[in-house]
């Protein structure tokens, strides 16, 4: 009978070169490491694309518009169009946004009548319609009231100079950009991504190995040697684990150095969290691959479930806004776990002691896992493999066992 | 005359025959058709009605004077923020590094005396950009309290230069900025990831059901028992084996759409005609592709690993996080280059815009193209292999 370290470099030369499951462990990571982070790369919007409309044509919406222009934060692409060519330019994607200054601006301005400069943005696409907002929101009450207080400084009034002396104050709010100093898209966005890509890659490729060893006629020692030994089951899933914490080093170290985002601020914690995080999908590959056997859907079924656990994670919307039973099926995701702990860990530098609980999590599922898969492999306990067979076919011959396979 | 009615009679034939298919197959079924429609309903679900609430940020407050109460009492009224007290700041920020609390806002020692000089003084927020929907949230929601205080302390300090109650609500009051956000003016993330996660989700397990259509027969070694069932007739056994699958997540899609814009109450202001036409488009997009991999790919392992690979990582090249204007040249044509982003782009401008048939030329000729291309390459390749493919069975048979 093959040891279990056998199995171990049986299984790990299976996953590299089988080829119903290589891809997944030998390119997939490496592949999106690069694909996943193309968009992302401008990590901000460059610029808001704006049209103004200028309903007033007054001295002072033209000084507004003047300020508007001047700021760096828009790109006026056009000024003093009517409101439908705005909309279409708007339709045909060439502008994100709209700001306009009604008709009577001026008089109301100067009147003490309510008015107001409006920005509008398209709301289907929200967060960068925040990113407008927020860049926009500044920009046009410092040039409305600069425009108004020095109208109202030319009519005499010595309020309008204290009206922009105020101004001139220190920001409401200073906000401090933790972990990922310039706000960049790709840093918040690959960096939670991509425990879930590591999740799905690990899970198919584990599965299409399984799937492909359950099909045969025959079933390979380490497969059958599994069947209800814990010790087995475990060298079976050790090259996974190996591969996968591999893998996170690699994504975490060198591709995100590659691309500039803050990684393994705290080394201990992030060697920490890929171990666990790679012994927890391992095991929950372990039970879906006994689960399905030589059905052909689990790529399905991990595929699909991949999508909505970015979300369930609670990184995108708050964990406390997320309901019960969602949170309680997102309880069950490695991936859940895994994403905050890796942002605790490699992202903001938490030590070993702040991200325990998502460790004890993590842990806790693989041993669920892997307790389960156990019980799902007893079942097949008896269905012949290689050596078995080998035996078998020998006996019959009339010759001992090969001691080979007991090595 | 015959040749149509041929056609079309053989067309039923397989057609039924796909349908007893997916009826006979749980996995199919399963996985195909019951676990997309749960996951759309779970990720409607979990947004709720899609509005950040109460998210936790540690408050620290060093100043302890009742202007800094009153701030406190103000930033605890706004819905996004959940104010905590936390006494030392160290230790909340441990709190954000753990990932306890999505900010640290501090009034630090001294600011309502320099409120009350005139120099202004500043609340200190450290945000996790790392959950950056959250901070992007926070910071909204803060500065929007804070301009409001700072709105009313610029009244008091010009109503003590004696100009008066007139002039000082001219000049605070008159001129405000007001943003619209056409078609979610209430910031739903509901709103943002239902039209854009859920059309992903629903096009990803088409592209896995368009192949599974193919697959079945490599699974079963039946092709040539299918392509006996078209009559010979390779169109007829394409378009008759997608059909029952595009007929489903036309359903699916429509599903969305009452989802959407029923239950959701986003008020579509264009017509639910032009939104449907390119959810329909983009399917057939998805199954012409399915095509292409189907018949390229070695195994249907293989098949399955390209379609996940074109499907699942399509999202982000769409435009909907960044836009495409601010992605580099190569980035924005391949985006261009994948249906997803057109579905996205059209259906918000359908949504948010108005846009009529008209105005969705560009997405709707693009999505005709991509169904045309992959199909025109795929389906020769498809029917030269998948015919090889047959005759070996019937070889073997």
């Amino acid at each position: 009978m093959k040891s279990p370290f056998a199995c171990f470099l049986q299984t790990l030369r299976a996953c590299v070169t089988d080829m119903s499951c290589a891809p997944f462990f030998l390119v997939a990571v490496l592949f999106y490491a690069f694909y996943y982070c193309w968009p992302y790369q401008a990590q901000l919007p460059e610029h808001i694309y704006a049209a103004i409309i200028d309903e007033d044509q007054s001295p002072l919406s033209r000084r507004l518009v003047q300020s508007i222009i001047a700021s760096p934060d828009f790109r006026v692409l056009k000024s003093g169009v009517d409101r439908p060519a705005a909309i279409e330019m708007m339709k045909k994607g060439e502008i994100s946004s709209i700001i306009g200054i009604p008709s009577d601006f001026e008089k109301d301005a100067l009147n003490g009548v309510p008015t107001a400069i409006t920005l509008v943005t398209n709301g289907a696409f929200l967060v960068v319609a925040r990113m407008q907002v927020s860049g926009a929101s500044a920009v046009l009450a410092r040039a409305a009231a600069e425009a108004v207080a020095f109208r109202v400084a030319m009519d005499g009034e010595s309020v309008g100079d204290l009206a922009l002396a105020t101004l001139d104050n220190a920001p409401l709010v200073v906000t401090q950009a933790m972990y990922n100093d310039i706000s960049g898209y790709l840093s918040f966005a690959v960096s939670i991504v991509f425990v879930i890509i590591f999740q799905s890659i690990m899970l198919c490729g584990l599965c299409m190995l399984l799937n492909d060893w359950f099909s045969r006629p025959v079933y390979p020692d380490p497969l059958v040697l599994s069947f209800g030994s814990p010790r087995y089951l475990f060298a079976l899933i050790a090259p996974v684990m190996c591969i996968c914490f591999f893998w996170v080093l690699f994504v975490e170290g060198f591709a995100f150095a590659w691309h500039g985002i803050n990684s393994f601020q705290n080394i201990p914690a992030t060697l920490l969290c890929g171990g666990f995080f790679a012994w927890a999908i391992s095991s929950l590959g372990l039970l879906i691959g006994m689960l399905f056997k030589n059905s052909r859907f689990a790529i399905h079924a991990i595929i699909i479930s991949s999508l909505p656990c970015v979300f369930i994670s609670g990184n995108l919307f708050p964990w406390n806004n997320i309901p019960v039973y969602a949170r309680l099926l997102a309880w069950f995701f490695p991936s859940t776990p895994g994403s905050d702990c890796m942002l605790r860990a490699s992202q903001a530098g938490a030590t070993p002691d702040e991200i325990y609980p998502y460790l004890v999590h993590m842990l806790f599922l693989g041993i669920i896992y892997f307790i389960l898969a156990w019980l799902v492999s007893r079942k097949y306990k008896g269905e012949k493999g290689e050596s078995a067979m080998a035996d078998q076919e020998r006996s019959l011959a009339g010759l001992a066992p090969d001691p080979r396979s007991s090595i | 005359m015959n040749a149509p009615c041929s056609w079309f009679a053989a067309l039923c034939d397989v057609f039924v025959r796909e349908i007893k298919g997916i009826y006979q197959s749980r996995g199919i079924v399963a996985f195909c058709f019951y676990a997309p429609v749960f996951w759309i309903l779970v990720v409607w679900a979990l947004l709720g009605n899609g509005i950040i609430q109460k998210a936790k940020v540690a408050f620290i407050d060093n100043d302890r004077t009742p202007l800094t109460r009153e701030i406190a009492r103000a930033i605890s009224a706004q819905e996004y923020i959940g104010l905590e007290s936390w006494t030392d700041p160290r230790s909340a920020l441990d709190a954000l590094a753990a990932g306890e609390v999505y900010g640290v806002l501090l009034i630090p020692a001294g600011y309502t005396r320099d409120s009350l000089k005139g120099r202004g003084g500043s609340l200190v927020l450290w945000a996790d950009e790392n959950r950056y929907a959250v901070a992007g949230t926070l910071r909204v929601g803060l500065n929007e309290v804070m301009s409001a205080i700072h709105i009313q302390d610029v009244y008091a300090s010009v109503l003590k230069t004696g100009a008066g109650p007139t002039i000082s609500r001219r000049l605070i009051s008159a001129v405000h900025s007001d943003f619209y956000s056409l078609g979610n003016q209430e910031g739903s993330f509901l709103g943002f990831l239902g039209g854009t996660l859920i059309p992903s989700l629903i096009m990803i397990a088409a592209m896995f059901g368009f192949l599974t259509a193919f697959l079945r027969e490599l699974w079963h070694k039946s092709v040539s028992r299918w392509l006996a069932c078209a009559g010979g007739r390779f169109s007829v056994a394409i378009v008759g084996k997608l059909l029952p699958w595009y007929f489903i997540y036309s359903l699916i899609f429509m599903f969305y759409m009452a989802l959407f814009s029923g239950e959701g109450g986003f008020n579509i202001t264009g017509p639910v005609f032009a939104w449907a036409l390119l959810g329909f488009l983009c399917l057939a997009d998805f199954a012409s592709v399915a095509i292409l991999i189907a018949a390229l790919s070695p195994t249907w392992r293989m098949a399955l690993v390209a379609g996940a690979g074109y499907a699942a990582p399509a999202l982000p090249f769409t435009g909907f996080s960044i836009p495409q204007d601010s992605m580099g040249e190569a980035a924005r044509i391949f985006g261009e280059c994948l249906p997803l982003t057109w579905l996205v782009q059209g259906q918000a401008d359908v949504w948010t815009l108005g846009s009529s048939l008209a105005d969705l030329g560009a997405p709707l000729a693009a999505m005709a193209l991509l169904i045309f291309i992959p199909a025109s390459i795929g389906a020769p390749l498809l029917k030269i292999i998948y015919g090889k493919r047959a005759m070996k069975e019937e070889r073997a048979s």
